[in-house]
């Protein structure tokens, strides 16, 4: 049986990841609006935006390895 | 009988929708990755589209094949990229792709206008680079980069306009 306490804990870190996973939702949104805007620019000759799409999209990646990076680590806290 | 029922089958709920929503994290994360990852190809493949592209030489004309004022319709560098030469004066010699970048029609060397006209929506290229004179072309004529040799006119390579920045 789980104790009291301990299902008070996984509730909070239930909690904490219902948050974290809309804001990675939120952030992959982001990315696949990036990687639509930059084709459609493409196929229109516009190649300048490119460069600054990719940036903010691996930036993006970033975040969500970090905050998966985050989430172990949470977990592995006793 | 429920406390019976937990030590036989000790299953928590709550653990188990926790890992759930980290294997969904997991595959979130990836599927973000691989979009970065796609995003960084195609800023890669923008930048091999950009600038100037050398392609083998190839003859398109003798010295005389085209008079001042006149045009010649080659294909280069495959034979579907179809493209214009002209002499707009004595000794100058300018190509382009002759594809309109609105819809593809065939553009007409204009020698009086000193311009390439699309008829299909009106749209025309200045002669000296090809950009954009008037219509609804959203960008401007590559040009095909030439070589005056002593055995006739050469295309070297293909280089994108101004405006593809
Ligand atoms: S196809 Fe040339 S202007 Fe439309």
């Amino acid at each position: 049986m789980i104790s009291e306490q301990e299902q008070q804990r996984h509730r909070q870190r239930a909690a904490v990841y219902v948050v974290l996973l809309m804001f990675n939702l939120t952030l992959i949104i982001l990315q696949i609006w990036l990687f639509a805007g930059t084709l459609e620019n493409l196929i229109a000759g516009k190649f300048s935006v490119a460069i600054p799409a990719a940036v903010v999209s691996v930036i993006c990646a970033g975040v969500n390895v970090w905050m998966l990076v985050g989430l172990y680590r949470m977990e592995k806290r006793p | 009988m429920d406390d019976r029922l937990s030590k036989e089958f000790p299953i928590d709920w709550e653990e188990d929708n926790y890992v759930s929503r980290r294997e969904f994290f997991k595959f979130m994360t990836l599927a973000s990755g691989g979009l970065a990852l796609g995003s960084v190809g195609l800023a890669a493949w923008s930048q091999t589209k950009r600038g100037e592209v050398r392609f083998e030489p190839a003859r398109i004309a003798g010295m005389t094949d085209v008079e001042v004022g006149g045009s010649l319709g080659f294909s280069y560098p495959r034979p579907k990229d179809i493209c214009i030469l002209v002499q707009p004066e004595p000794g100058k010699y300018m190509a382009f792709s002759r594809r309109c970048t609105h819809l593809s029609c065939p553009v007409n060397y204009e020698h009086d206008q000193k311009r390439l006209f699309c008829p299909c929506h009106n749209g025309a290229f200045s002669i000296e680079d090809g950009s954009v004179l008037q219509g609804p072309p959203p960008h401007s004529l590559p040009q095909v980069i030439l070589e005056v040799r002593d055995d006739g006119i050469f295309a070297v390579g293909v280089s994108h306009g101004a405006d593809h920045s």
